[in-house]
């Protein structure tokens, strides 16, 4: 089986995009989307894909829009000979991806041996039960009973501090900045089912003629008027959110219904920046001074930070 | 030699603990063998048909702790029959009819019936503990048997065990009078359970340390049992699935932040997949953290988490963590020792060789590892062995079988080489991905301290087996499957076999010829041909190539016990 890089042979059926319902089963949809920095400087997606119905017995997860056609992207040379060469600096490395879609396909064709993986056959049967687990429908049930008459496509939030959020949203509309850009904007996050319209109302929004282009974790960019950043490596942007703890994430993390119970507000913020995002990618890369990220951060308790270079303010 | 009475070295002797060390100190002389084995008192057998029970009580009539291990490890893998042995039931037999006072019983891939635990629990006054791992064969009805006899009770440890029959009765079997547990750990117990008899059992046990629930206790419960117990310091949550804006939620929340001690956290074994933030103030502290049977949270949630945990020394993990993830532990977790790293049971993987390199980069004290990834490269390997010097275990699972490094398409052999010559104190090696003979030269050449090794779908030929019988002096146990080494390989230094617990080869190229041969020149190993299909004529023909042969050195020769496909040479 050979590992060169070649077009994922995961059928567009499996473009599932993620409803409220499905975050409402937790463990049914689960999805989990990264961003990496490679020596290039640009950032590329990392798609983490769980094939559905695999033989492993985990539920069926859904990925999001056209995310993995980075990752056919991703497992090209040039991405891969920039990590490994990142490796040999001993430095940490930035969560990157080789991810080989030609390996997925190996896996899903390669023959069942017995006892492989080795994984205890207790931890392997209670995995197959959990993904038909109790939790979901005792969750289910639970959330059920807390389902109100609203206009608005309710989410499965549960991880609200807020009383009155757990109602619902009390506005659908969160402010978008774009870093270099004075003046922001507001969306109807309700007035969207899925990320990939979100986002695609936020190019629409924010896209100059001037400003390169820029791509969004997860948005579809197989448009020919608009050829995708990503795939040279040199992406400008990210798109991220602050949820109800003030932590700054990815948009495209978690369930869509999961976002929507717990973003404050959007931010389109510049991939240099973006550096600080989620410690993976606070291992510099290429001596990038500008630490200013840290004051957009709200990391707990971290005390000092070891950064190699240029000096930081963690806001504690 | 003596220069003191007796009382004395045994005094002295109270001091040598390891089981290794009072093995050589009664080595000395005779008058040290006989005080020391008088005095012993705990007991590690590490191939429970190695001896026999009457020896053993024969030798340490002073036994309290006897610790045995049944089948072999790829036993756990699905690759020995299910009736090939490991029964305890012979030793608890005899220990009962000795004058043995049992207090401490540890077991690891031993069948145990529940005529042997109402066995146990009434042969032995004293008893005190009882751990099992990864055993089977009992119901709740033998746990109901230890609970209601063993007056002392300390300790009840279940650890990953598939108890079927599960009627949560067995936890009112603890009579009133019983208030000396410190630790109790039923979560891989299946059914439900009675939460009343539970909470009342917690409350009476002031030394409780160690709490790990099953799934069937839901999150009220938890909370009543952490009021009852905040002296504790090892928990394990069962079910965390709650309503946040629920009174229970919010007096949990409450009640965590009063346990103080709790140093080791695991379970969720069912859980409402975001917001753990009532788990935060405790994660200051952990230095344990084990989410590995925990599906339900998230990578997201999981860094969330991690964050928090700068104590953190041992991390058991799902790859749905992702490269992310590790790299978030390796920037937070500086005093982590241990980390292992499951797959979530999806095809799709998701960590690769960049999580392993940030980790070794991060955490300067890791030295243990189990690390199941998508792939993995030399570089990278190599990468790792230069940030870090300490594994003494190193287990790496690529679950592609035989899969080359994907960035030059070579065999990872020079990784695995970089390992095992930076890492001295290696004991244990697990390999896999693509692998030549050439990794056996490394293997051979600089793995002096390798005691136990893990082989699966990897060399070209007999030279391979050669280099690490040759080369790896302490090697103990040694574990392969389908890799192409035969007869020349097996006999080659029969001798060494006998320095050895044990030898596993299934899928090889041995043949039948060859274990005979083997087992006629080494009449104190029992060669054991595992013959699963039903075609169960032992054919006598030579070059028949052996399905599955266990080879272990053995002071009692062939068991009694073995089931009809087990021939033993």
């Amino acid at each position: 089986m050979s590992a060169s890089g070649s077009v994922s042979t995961v059928s567009r059926d499996d473009h599932l995009v993620l409803s409220s319902e499905d975050s409402s089963s937790p463990v049914e949809s689960e999805l989990e989307l990264g961003l990496g920095l490679s020596l290039g400087g640009g950032g590329f997606i990392k798609a983490q894909q769980q094939a559905s119905g695999g033989g492993g017995g985990g539920g069926q997860y859904a990925r999001i829009l056209t995310a993995k056609d980075f990752s056919s992207v991703v497992s090209s040379s040039s991405c891969l000979s920039s990590s490994s060469s990142s490796l040999s600096r001993g430095d940490y490395v930035a969560a990157g991806t080789k991810r080989s879609s030609d390996s997925v396909a190996a896996a899903n064709g390669s023959s069942q041996v017995v006892g492989w993986p080795p994984i205890r056959a207790y931890r392997m049967n209670s995995m197959v039960n959990q993904a038909k687990s109790v939790a979901s429908e005792e969750y289910n049930s639970m959330m059920e009973n807390k389902r109100k008459n609203s206009l608005v496509e309710k989410t499965t939030d549960v991880c609200s501090k807020n009383s009155a959020s757990a109602k619902g949203r009390t506005s659908p509309f969160v402010k978008v900045n774009m870093d270099g850009i004075p003046i922001g904007r507001k969306i109807d996050l309700n007035a969207h089912g899925c990320y990939e319209s979100l986002v695609q109302t936020l190019e629409d929004m924010f896209h100059q003629p001037t400003t390169p282009s820029f791509v969004l974790l997860g948005s579809s960019v197989q448009e020919p008027t608009r050829p995708s950043k990503l795939l040279d490596g040199t992406s400008d942007y990210v798109l991220t959110y602050e949820d109800k703890e003030g932590d700054w994430m990815l948009v495209g993390d978690v369930p869509w219904g999961m976002f929507l119970g717990s973003v404050k507000r959007l931010r389109i913020m510049r991939t240099s920046e973006a550096t600080g995002l989620e410690m993976s990618l606070l291992f510099l890369v290429d001596g990038r001074d500008d630490l200013e990220y840290c004051t957009h951060m709200k990391f707990r308790s971290m005390g000092t930070c070891n950064f190699k270079y240029g000096d930081s303010n963690p806001v504690s | 030699m003596n220069y003191f009475p007796d009382e004395v070295i045994e005094h002295v002797f109270d001091f040598v603990t390891s089981q290794k060390d009072r093995n050589a100190v009664s080595l000395v002389c005779k008058s040290w063998y006989k005080i020391e084995r008088l005095s012993r008192q705990s007991v590690f057998i590490g191939n429970c048909y190695a001896i026999s029970p009457e020896r053993v009580i024969g030798r340490f009539p002073g036994l309290k702790s006897l610790t045995l291990k049944g089948k072999p490890h790829f036993a756990d893998f699905n690759l020995l029959p299910y009736d090939w042995g490991g029964w305890v039931y012979p030793w608890v037999e005899a220990l009962a009819k000795s004058r043995v006072g049992l207090e401490e019983l540890r077991l690891k891939r031993m069948v145990v019936s529940d005529d042997c635990l109402e066995l146990l629990s009434r042969s032995f006054v004293n008893f005190k503990s009882l751990v099992l791992v990864s055993c089977e064969g009992f119901t709740t009805d033998g746990l109901a048997a230890i609970a209601a006899n063993c007056r002392y009770l300390r300790e009840l440890d279940l650890q990953e065990i598939e108890v079927d029959d599960n009627r949560g009765q067995w936890i009112s079997c603890f009579p009133d009078s019983c208030t000396s547990l410190v630790s109790l750990n039923f979560s891989c117990l299946k059914g439900e359970i009675n939460l009343t008899a539970l909470e009342r059992l917690v409350a009476r046990s002031p030394n409780l340390k160690s709490l790990r629930l099953n799934r069937a206790v839901p999150l009220d419960t938890l909370q009543k049992l952490l009021m009852r117990a905040p002296q504790l310091v090892d928990l394990g949550i069962g079910s965390f699935v709650y309503d946040p804006s629920s009174e229970a939620y919010i007096k949990l929340k409450a009640t965590l932040v009063k346990c103080k001690s709790i140093r080791s956290l695991s379970g969720f074994l069912e859980v409402v997949p975001c917001c753990l933030s009532a788990i935060h103030p405790v994660c200051q502290n952990l230095t344990s953290l084990n989410l590995s049977y925990a599906p339900g949270i998230h990578g997201n949630e999981l860094i969330k988490l991690i964050r928090f945990c700068r104590k953190l020394e041992r991390l058991w993990i799902l790859d749905s963590i992702g490269d992310r993830g590790l790299g978030v532990v390796a920037f937070t977790c500086k005093e982590l020792q241990e980390l292992r790293v499951f797959p979530s049971g999806v095809d799709n993987a998701a960590v690769t060789e960049e999580g392993l390199v940030a980790i070794s980069a991060g955490c300067p004290k890791l030295h243990s590892l189990l690390y199941f990834c998508q792939q993995m490269t030399n570089a990278a390997l190599i990468t790792v062995a230069k940030n870090n010097s300490n594994f003494t275990r190193f287990r790496l699972c690529i679950l592609d079988r035989e899969k080359p490094d994907p960035v030059t398409m070579q065999p990872l052999d020079e990784g695995f080489g970089a390992i095992v010559q930076s890492c001295k104190r290696l004991r244990r090696l697990s390999l896999s991905g693509l692998l030549t003979d050439q990794v056996f030269l490394y293997i051979g050449m600089y793995a002096e301290q390798l005691e136990m090794l893990s082989i699966a779908f990897a060399g070209n030929s007999d030279k391979g087996m050669l280099y690490v019988l040759n080369g790896c002096k302490k090697l103990r146990k040694l574990e392969i499957r389908d890799s192409p080494f035969g007869n020349t390989a097996l006999l080659t230094d029969v001798g060494k076999y006998e320095t050895m617990r044990s030898l596993w080869m299934s899928s090889c190229e041995v043949t039948l010829g060859g274990c005979q041969t083997l087992a006629k020149k080494m009449p104190r190993l029992n060669v054991e041909i595992i013959n699963e299909d039903d075609q169960m004529e032992f054919s006598l023909d030579d070059r028949q190539k052996v399905g599955k042969m266990y080879l272990y050195r053995t002071l009692v020769g062939p068991r009694k016990d073995a089931p009809d496909f087990v021939w033993t040479l």
